[in-house]
């Protein structure tokens, strides 16, 4: 299963929508908080502001109020709902007069003065009016409605700091995206960004911040451009100072062949042979070492390349399509070595077809003595993960690199008899 | 043949010029361009030129022969490899490449191909009057006989037969046949022609007098 790379951008957004969650139940809580001692504190007052009203008023003349604890006079008053209720009762708790919406009942169980709640459903303020009658006037405000106006303001001051919050968050998302963009930027320069070709640098990069990554990209990329100088000069030097002594070597074999006796000639036979495989090996190592696995694409006639690889004892055939892309040395390379396997396993013919769909296929198939399954499995799982070190021959681990290096891979076919080989290219079409 | 090989390695210079000896060539072998001051109109059949000499280029070389007009074929003997390595050799005014390493016998092979181009024929065989002569198994027969020759006689003979139909001056013959390292040739080069003749014919190798001989 594959694990998706957390992206920035994501992983940013999701921390500032949590902070904003996190910042909206905060200032919830402190509104809260804050409604619950100043909200109250502000009704109380505005009881008791009421209270004080009432009393200048009912004061102006009290001998005018009724007295008759067994019939409480309700005060008239136009309908409406009424937000304020008050009484006034005796020295023995018994309403005398009540506001019209007021319960008839005095709201508390004993005369009080000051601040005090009637149970759940009334908060009252007392006072005593002057006089000897010691009557006591009540302002109450429903519990529930102050509760109301808490909850409400609460509620508001959530939902706007939500909905500030998740604005800023889709904002900063927004933000996030612009102030990436320059990221996204100088990767796409990057993937562009050839150090070994003649483009220029990379694109001066918009970001502060970007800047030691620029640095470091084209440090990194003029290092590598010259080491890959250096390593093709030294391939030059190594093709001259390797090639002419294998071409010499070959050369007076060649010769002492022709001019030994002939008990010796077996042994010239075989040391020549072994010249020969040299060159190939060498012949391959150059040119994958030159390509720097930057194959030369161009197009080539299968024939042609098979026509300059002959091996004593194997016959080659070529079948299927005989016009390919490809780099020819590195071709070369990779199928000397194959059929030098080949060869070294008791084949006696080699067919190599050419099939094309979505990549180009070289089959090498001979008819040696082949690769036991299990060992078969271990080399493909060797050669797909590119663990070649003890666990492939040099042949198969160069035929690999030219596959890989044409943007494809090696498969070892499973077979009955002899040996199969799959070479897989990239389709290149030519600009 | 009479082949300039100029190869600076010893190892494969020896070699080459040992295997092209054994295969019936007359080859001179130089190791720098210094050493060929003074060839002057030297006749040869083929050059075959290391790219990269102690002195400088055997390209440069090449391309300098052909400025004076010299045509003589030219092969390219070189461990570049690449592509663009190639068509600067072609273009420099060599008529083929070879890279290094290669078997002696493909350049043997390329060899008698220059042969065959030389002597404007397509093939190995070449037949004059009575006498049939296959340059590629280097086997001469009249009228179906097959003619046992000398090396110095098959040198002589093919010298003429690559120039089929042209005058041969004696100089050239001897250069030709025997190069620079072999003996001195011109007091026995009538005596080679006058076994020729009494093998395969009075009719066949033409005196021009005063000037050599011809064959047509």
């Amino acid at each position: 299963m594959t694990r998706t790379t957390p992206s920035i951008r994501t992983r940013l957004s999701r921390t500032v929508i949590v902070i904003a969650l996190i910042w909206s139940l905060a200032v919830t809580a402190a509104v809260w908080y804050v409604i619950q001692h100043e909200v109250e504190e502000l009704l109380d007052q505005t009881l008791q502001e009421s209270a004080q009203i009432m009393f200048g008023l009912l004061s102006y003349d009290l001998r005018e109020l009724p007295a008759n604890a067994d019939s409480p006079v309700s005060m008239p008053a136009p309908p409406h709902l009424e937000r304020l209720i008050w009484q006034v009762v005796d020295s023995r708790n018994r309403t005398l007069l009540r506001s019209h919406n007021a319960p008839v009942a005095p709201l508390l169980a004993s005369p009080t003065v000051g601040l005090a709640d009637a149970g759940d459903a009334w908060r009252v303020y007392g006072m005593r009016l002057p006089g000897d009658r010691k009557w006591t006037l009540y302002v109450a405000q429903e519990a529930a409605e102050r509760e109301e106006a808490s909850v409400e303001a609460a509620q508001y001051t959530a939902g706007m700091a939500l909905l500030i919050s998740l604005g800023c968050a889709l904002w900063m998302s927004y933000r996030l995206k612009r102030e990436l963009q320059p990221v996204a930027d100088l990767s796409q320069a990057v993937l562009l960004f050839d150090p070994l070709g003649d483009a220029a640098d990379l694109p001066p990069v918009s970001r502060a911040e970007l800047a030691p990554m620029h640095r470091a990209i084209t440090s990194l990329g003029a290092r590598l451009a010259q080491r890959v100088a250096n390593e093709r000069a030294f391939s030059a030097h190594a093709a001259h100072a390797l090639r002419t002594p294998l071409a010499g070597l070959d050369a007076q074999l060649a010769v002492a062949m022709r001019e030994s006796p002939a008990e010796l000639l077996p042994r010239l036979t075989r040391a020549r042979l072994a010249a020969n495989r040299l060159q190939r090996v060498v012949t391959a190592l150059l040119a994958l070492f030159r390509s720097g696995n930057s194959p030369h694409w161009q197009a080539l006639s299968l024939s042609d390349v098979v026509a300059h690889l002959s091996f004593d004892n194997l016959t080659i055939s070529c079948e299927g399509i005989d016009q390919i892309e490809a780099d020819p040395d590195l071709l070369a390379a990779a199928l000397m070595n194959l059929l030098d396997n080949s060869a070294r396993h008791q084949a006696s013919h080699v067919s190599i077809v050419v099939s094309q769909g979505q990549n180009t296929v070289i089959q090498v198939r001979d008819n040696g003595s082949g690769i036991p399954e299990v060992k078969r499995l271990q080399l493909q799982q060797a050669l797909d993960a590119q663990d070649y070190a003890e666990r492939t021959g040099l042949g198969l681990m160069l035929s690999d690199m030219v596959a890989r290096a044409h943007g494809g891979s090696l498969q070892l076919c499973r077979e009955n008899q002899g040996c199969a080989v799959e070479l897989h290219f990239a389709t290149h079409h030519s600009t | 043949m009479r082949l300039l090989l100029l190869e600076d390695d010893p190892i494969l210079g020896e070699g080459l010029r040992d295997f092209l000896r054994c295969e019936g060539h007359v080859v001179d072998w130089f190791t720098s361009l210094a050493e060929l001051t003074g060839l002057g109109q030297e006749p040869f059949d083929l050059l075959l030129v290391d790219w990269n000499l102690p002195d400088g280029s055997g390209l440069d070389w090449i391309a300098a022969l052909r400025r004076q007009g010299t045509a003589t074929p030219a092969v390219v003997l070189t461990a570049r490899d690449l592509i663009s390595d190639r068509i600067k050799g072609l273009d420099s005014g060599a008529d083929d490449y070879l890279v290094k390493p290669f078997a002696p016998e493909e350049l043997a092979a390329r060899v008698r191909a220059m042969g065959r181009r030389l002597s404007g024929v397509a093939g190995h065989q070449r037949i004059f009057g009575r006498v049939e002569i296959d340059l590629g198994a280097k086997m001469v027969r009249q009228d179906n006989i097959e003619m046992e020759l000398t090396a110095r006689e098959w040198a002589l003979l093919e010298a003429l037969v690559l120039r089929a139909g042209r005058i041969v001056s004696k100089p050239d013959l001897d250069a030709l046949v025997n190069g620079f390292e072999g003996e001195a040739m011109s007091n026995t080069l009538e005596v080679h022609i006058s076994n020729l003749r009494r093998k395969l014919g009075k009719e066949l190798i033409e005196t021009v007098r005063g000037m050599g001989y011809r064959i047509r």
